[in-house]
Order: C-alpha cells, then structure tokens, then sequence
C-alpha cells in the first residue's frame, strides 16, 4: 500500500488522501492512522482517491464509513475519487455508494465542496 | 340338403380343372403361407392360392366373430372391398356353411334359395368351413362368373383340403397377433414401472465430505435390490442448527434436511422380477417414513421388521436383507444396523487395510424378533465403504463358478488406487468379463461411499493477523488458473473475513491456538474451510443479519454481506467452528 495525503482548494481546506495497493490485515492500520491524521489538523473534507486500489478488506471498508461518519458530524463531506472496477463494485455490494459520491473527475470532486 | 347338391353337382356336367390338387401344389402353398407371420397377409395369400387352385373368378374368406355370432369378410378377391361385409350365422351360403358346419357346392348360385345376394353374374359357388380343433373358425368361398366354369363335389374336396391348412396357418397368424399384443402391453408396463422403481432411488449425498457413485443392474427390467440415501428431517433435537437460536443459519443452507447426517441402506428382497419390485417398493417406503426422524438404524429395522411382517404376512412374500446405516458429519461416524445382508467391505484409505462390517440381525420379515444390533465405526478421510448385494458375489461365470467374497475382495484391492468413479466402472466391467455370456442369476447393487480425499492444499497458521496474508496468497498460488474467479479480490474479501472471525472470535487472540485452512480445488469447484480451536461461536448472530435495513455504516453485517456475496455457498460446522466456503464456476 502507498497512502499520501496533499491539500487542495482554495484555502487548502480539502485533504485528498491518495491510497493505492493493497489495504488488508497488514496495511489497514496505517490507513486508519493517516485518515485520523487528517482529523487531527481539523480538517473533515476528505477526498479518498482510491485510482489505484487493487483491494481494500472490511477493516478498511470500516475506515472509510467511521471518516465519512465523522467527517460528517463536523460539518465536512467524504468525497471518493476514482475508483476501480472490481473496488466499485465492492462499494455496491457494502452499499457505500448509496451514501458516498464517487467521482471521476478530481476537479469536479474538489468543486463538489462549494 | 347339402348331399343333394353334391350329388346333383357329381351327375352334372364337368367344369373343373382335370387334374386333382397335388401334394406338391399344397406343399407350395404351406410354404407360401408360412414365409410371413402377418395375419392380413395369410389372408389375402389363402384367397389369391384358393382362387388359382380352383380357377375360380372371385374369392373371399370370412371369420366368425364369436361375440356377435355373425361372419365378417377378412380378405377378398373380385368383390367390393370399400364396404365391409357381414353376414349373420345361417344367412346366405356363407352363413349356412358356417352354421352346418360343411362344405357346400353350387352349381346355380341364383337359383338356390341360400343365395342372398343380387349380383346376377355369380354362377357357380364353392364354400368350405375353415376348422381347427373342429371348431369352425370362418369360412372360404370361392364363385364363377363363367357359366362353364362350374364347380363340383371333386373341387369341393381340393378346396376341402386346402382350407385345412390355410384354417391352421390362419388360427397361427391370429395367437401370434394376440402374444405379440400381450407381450407390448406387459413391455410397456415393464419400462413403465423400471422407471418408478429408479425414482424411489436417491442418490444425493447431503454432506459436502461424502462422495457415493452407484449401480444398479436388475436380472430383469425390475427387481428386487434397492438402495438409496435416505435424508433426514431437519430435528432440533439432534441438529446443531436446527436447534441454534438463530435460524437464519438453516434458512441460509436452503433444504429442509439436516446437512450434517443422512441415512444410507442397500437391501435385496428374496424374490425376483415384479413381485419382488412391488415387495421393494413398500419396504423402501417403510424405511423412508420410520427413517426420517433420526431415531436409531436398530430402531428403524426393528419397525420395518414389524411391518414388513404386518404387510406381508404370508410367508410366501419372503424376507429382504437390508443394510442401514446413520452418517454423521460431525464426527465421520457410521452407526449401522445389518439384517442378514451381505456385510458391506470397508477400505481402509491410508492404511490399505479391509474390514468386512459384520453384525448380527435376521432379514426383515423373518422373524418377529430380528435380534438387531447396532455398530459404530469412526471413518477417516479417504476410507471407502464398498456397499453390495449377493448378486455381486453370486455372479455366475460359464463354467458355474461364482466370484465370491474372496475375489471381489482381490478385484477391489487391485483397483483401490482409482477415483470412485473410475473404481466403480473397473469393478463393473471385471464382473462382466467375469460373467461372460453367462446368464446372471441375479439382481446385482453397488454402492460405494468415500470420505473425501486430501486437500490441495492443508495449512496451520497461529493465531496472529500478520498470517492472512500468507494464507491467501497461498490460496490463490492453489487456485491459480481456477474458472470460478473471476477477480481475486472476491475470494480475498471473503477468506479475509473468516480468517479474521476465527482468530479474534474463534480462538479470542489466544495465540496457542491454531487456525486450520484447507483448500479442495476440483475443475468447477473451489472448497476452502477455515476451522479453529475455539469453543465455537455463533457466526450469524456475529456477522449480523445483513438485511436491507441495516445501517451502511455499520460495521455489523458488513462481513456476512460480503460473503453472502460473492461466495456461492456460505456452511458451518455443528460446534461453529469451521466455515465452509465454495466457489463454483459459471458454466
């Protein structure tokens, strides 16, 4: 797993955690560790581009529904950018696409803030 | 009457042919008559040779129809064939012969106040009664249009003797029509009722680690031999999951029997053909209804014994030898009860060693107290049970000898290194090269049972997260290449998720114990179990029921809802301690 984190918008107010590889029982934690990270400078716009996700277990499934959970209780949005084939359909199945947007584009998903 | 017109016939002038009708000629024509069985042909042919024999113009032959008492025209020459002809016993000149019981010759048709018909042209006139056993069976007639052509008491005796053997060959035609009718019947009702016979069977083996293959070759198109896997009813009392609280865990297996333990029996009624079918089908729905309430194998046969004697209490119906048995799952156990059937032979799959399963009990229906008794034996993987009835050793060779207990053991030794399938295939055919054009005596059943083999792939991790990963890279290295995987992440996900609830809430993190994986990869077909040390716990309750209503970002129900879709079939063990997972390929 390659996890990064950068800063985009206008006043930097948007976190875009970019996560690639493979998220499972030996990766998730640090996963869990960088998205907390980001709540930790206050900030609860998330961005998770997830390109280049080959697989993610339900530890990391639970990542990503407690940061939309809580970037939502603080007034932010978890947005996801890019996902794949077999990632987006494993969004369906666990039904976080009913909840989450999913964009393709990172600019349309960093104006989706305003 | 009837001498007068003979004698009238002999004074007159003479018509007929001059030379008598030779043997040969009648040779001729038997030959002609037997060379078809069909009785239209026999028909037509006895008309065509009377009308040559007697050089007459028209021709007919008539039948009695014993119900109606009356004479029906079967075959003709010359006359009107678009109507169908009858004439009541005593009418006209057919039906005065066939009254009388002679021969009748007419040298005036017309003037004759027998004559009931209205063609003008018929001039002369010969009718013979067709006899056999001296019963009149019809009437041939032949007749003249030509006034010199008249008939006489010399053709009267060729027709005579001609209608003799045309009454005989006629008489033959019509018993084979009958036998051939009968016969088609009883076929039709034969097939009809081997079919029934194959429905009572069932073959399918409700545990996933039990493979059965089986043959059922009847002396005739029924028999006596049955066998079948008997499933048992879903029982709180003796079903883990049945009695678990949560349902949903049965529910999710989609049958309404126990997945865990079925029942299994082979048997042989004394007796062959139909009435041993018939026997065979109420014994096996004896055994079906007592079977289904897992009480024990001792107790069933002892109430198919009871009503096996209540059914069929006069001795004449016999007895069947039954073998009956209990599997369970859990434990590989085989809890049989025998009734003087053939012991089944047990193979030993690691140890190549054979044992027959003795036990002592009288054949259903014997005696009212069958002395059963009950065994249990422990299997191990890859032990196969060779299930049989006495056909099988009783097999006859040509020169009388039957194959015995001692070489169908050295036969299935020689094959024990095959697959079932292929083992029961070899077993098949060496009895045939056995038997060789030698007419089998009886029945022959086999049935034989396995306990899956080993695993492609077997491993033993601690209980430690930081192995899953190692533990599916392994299983995918195992299912390389495997159809039903249409992307890796499905069995990750999956695997991941079992792994995971037996180490943290199977073994609750104690790192002294293990978790166990093995890998069963068949063309179309992945098998992955994944069982721990724990006490076991209850994986429905724990995983959730996903429904619709669940919240999504609840991490509850999240694995269930994951496995539940992508893997094709989701079982646990009766102490929860094992999860079964099986992928199948798309066909």
């Amino acid at each position: 797993m390659e996890i990064a984190v950068s800063r985009v918008g206008d006043m930097e107010e948007i976190a875009v955690v970019k996560v690639s590889g493979v998220v499972d029982s030996e990766t998730v934690e640090l996963f869990g560790e960088t998205v907390e990270g980001v709540f930790k400078e206050d900030c609860y716009n998330i961005i998770l581009d997830i390109d280049g996700l080959s697989y993610i277990n339900t530890a990391g499934l639970s990542i990503i529904a407690d940061a939309y959970k809580k970037s939502s209780q603080n007034k932010g949005e978890l947005k996801i950018l890019r996902a794949g084939d077999a990632i987006r359909e494993l969004l369906d199945v666990v039904r976080f696409t009913k909840i989450i947007d999913i964009y393709e584009d990172e600019g349309e998903a960093i104006g989706s803030f305003r | 009457m009837s001498a007068e017109m003979i004698e009238r016939a002999d004074k007159d002038a003479r018509g007929s042919p001059q030379e008598a009708v030779s043997s040969g000629d009648l040779y001729r024509i038997g030959r002609l008559l037997a060379s078809t069985l069909s009785l239209t042909t026999r028909l037509d042919r006895v008309v065509e040779q009377a009308i040559e024999l007697l050089e007459a113009d028209r021709g007919s032959i008539m039948l009695l129809d014993d119900d109606a008492r009356e004479l029906v025209v079967k075959a003709s020459r010359g006359l009107d064939s678009s109507r169908e002809f009858r004439v009541p016993i005593g009418e006209g000149i057919a039906g005065w012969v066939a009254e009388h019981e002679e021969p009748l010759v007419l040298q005036d048709v017309v003037s004759d106040r027998r004559f009931t018909g209205t063609d003008p042209s018929v001039k002369s006139a010969l009718a013979v009664p067709l006899r056999v056993d001296g019963k009149v069976i019809g009437v041939l007639n032949v007749s003249s249009e030509n006034r010199k052509r008249r008939f006489d008491h010399l053709d009267l005796e060729h027709l005579s003797s001609f209608a003799d053997m045309a009454a005989v060959a006629i008489e033959n035609a019509r018993l084979y029509q009958a036998l051939r009718k009968d016969q088609e019947h009883l076929n039709k009702e034969l097939r009809m009722a081997s079919r029934i016979q194959r429905s009572i069977t069932s073959t399918h083996v409700p545990c996933a680690s039990v493979r059965m293959v089986s043959r059922l070759m009847p002396a005739s198109a029924v028999g006596g031999d049955f066998f079948s896997i008997i499933p048992l009813d879903r029982d709180s009392q003796f079903c883990f999951y049945c009695s678990s609280e949560v349902q949903d865990r049965c529910q999710n297996l989609r049958t309404q029997f126990c997945p865990n333990k079925f029942g299994l029996m082979i048997g042989d009624v004394a007796n062959k053909g139909m009435p041993a079918a018939l026997i065979m089908s109420v014994l096996t729905t004896i055994l079906y209804e007592v079977g289904r309430h897992h009480i024990s194998p001792r107790t069933i046969l002892n109430e198919a014994n009871a009503a096996f004697r209540r059914f069929f209490n006069e001795s004449q119906y016999g007895f069947a030898t039954l073998f009956y048995a209990f599997y369970d799952n859990n434990d590989n156990t085989l809890t049989y009860t025998k009734a003087g059937h053939e012991p089944p032979l047990l193979l030993r799959g690691k140890s190549g060693e054979f044992e027959y399963l003795e036990g002592e009990g009288f054949p259903v229906g014997l005696m009212e107290d069958g002395g059963y008794q009950e065994k249990t034996i422990r299997l191990e993987r890859e032990d196969r049970i060779l299930l049989y009835t006495d056909g099988l050793t009783g097999a006859l060779n040509v020169k009388g000898e039957i194959l015995g207990r001692k070489r169908l053991v050295e036969l299935v030794k020689s094959l024990v290194g095959e697959d079932i399938e292929a083992f029961l295939d070899a077993l098949a055919d060496e009895i045939m090269l056995f038997s060789g054009d030698a007419p089998q005596p009886d029945d022959i059943a086999v049935m034989v049972l396995e306990l899956e083999d080993l695993y492609d792939l077997t491993m033993t991790v601690g209980t430690d997260v930081r192995q899953i990963r190692y533990v599916i890279n392994s299983v995918l290295d195992t299912l390389q290449g495997f159809e039903g995987l249409k992307d890796p992440i499905t069995l990750r996900l999956c695997l991941e998720e079992l792994l995971h609830n037996a180490m943290e809430h199977g073994n609750r993190c104690d790192l002294s114990k293990k978790v166990y994986i093995t890998v069963k990869a068949e063309p179309r077909r992945a098998t992955i179990r994944v069982r721990d040390e724990g006490e076991g716990f209850d994986f429905m309750r724990l995983m959730g029921s996903a429904g619709e209503d669940t919240d999504v970002l609840s991490e509850r129900g999240r694995g269930l809802l994951i496995v539940r879709n992508y893997a094709d079939e989701l079982s646990f063990n009766r102490e929860g301690n094992e999860a079964t997972l099986v992928f199948t390929a798309d066909v």
